[in-house]
């Protein structure tokens, strides 16, 4: 796990104790767990989305990734983090294949 | 995943598109890329990229015999490439069924999420979509074909 998604999770499970109120009935007790139980569910359901976000981000961002333009394969360009090449803007396996294997 | 991007690379560099070129990257390729990151990381622990690669080439070929006309899929090419891709019948029935259903389900999300794709990226610009088919047919380097001639 990544860092901020890990932050995301510790976030989740620190607002715990602020969020249930304090066990004074049983029945009070059993709602804090509810609440409990939900807040836990969604820190972890926002740090797995947030942790995909980032892997999709490190395998494709066009912005950081390296292009290049193979000599031997006119009007073919690559990118070198996602290994994918493109011929006029189209996917090209063929050069997707000649270029990275 | 087996790729050996390093030796071609090392001869690319000096061609490298400069930085401030990158800043204008085509919609398609954007979308292209997105979208195979996207699958990528859906499918991990199931298949291996290979596997992902090869899907993305297979339903590729299949929205180029839905957009262009001059195309047409073998149907018994296809169907023996996608037996290729995914287990063979006595592997995968040994599976247990979670396993098997795990195969299924993201099997077949895969495949939506790339036949779509090709769709509507071929829909934006269907000249250059089908112009780019062509090449990749007459590409040395184009791999397993389910085209058959028209």
């Amino acid at each position: 796990m990544n860092r901020p998604a890990f932050a995301v999770l510790l976030a989740g499970l620190l607002a715990l104790p602020i969020a249930a109120p304090a066990p004074a009935h049983a029945e009070n007790g059993k709602n804090a767990a509810a609440v409990a139980g939900v807040l836990l569910g969604l820190a972890l359901k926002s740090a797995i989305e947030e942790n995909r976000r980032k892997q999709d981000e490190q395998r494709w961002n066009s912005g950081s990734d390296r292009a290049f333009r193979p000599a031997d394969l006119p009007g073919v360009v690559c990118y070198t983090r996602a290994q994918e090449c493109y011929r006029n803007n189209h996917y090209s396996a063929s050069a997707t294949r000649s270029v990275f294997g | 995943m087996t790729f050996s991007p390093v030796p071609r690379i090392l001869g690319f560099v000096v061609l490298a598109v400069p930085a401030a070129a990158q800043a204008d990257v085509p919609l398609s390729v954007e979308i292209d890329g997105s979208v195979s990151a996207y699958a990528e990381s859906m499918t991990e622990g199931v298949f291996d990229a290979q596997t992902v690669l090869a899907v993305k080439s297979l339903t590729y070929q299949k929205a180029v015999a839905i957009s262009c006309a001059a195309f047409v899929v073998d149907d018994a090419k296809f169907q023996e490439s996608f037996g290729l891709v995914f287990p063979p019948a006595e592997v995968f029935d040994a599976l247990p069924e979670d396993e098997q259903m795990k195969i299924q389900t993201v099997g077949l999300l895969t495949i939506g999420t790339f036949l779509g794709m090709h769709l509507a990226v071929a829909e934006a610009d269907k000249d250059g979509f089908c112009a780019n088919a062509e090449a990749e047919r007459d590409a040395p380097q184009a791999g397993p074909m389910i085209w058959m001639a028209k």
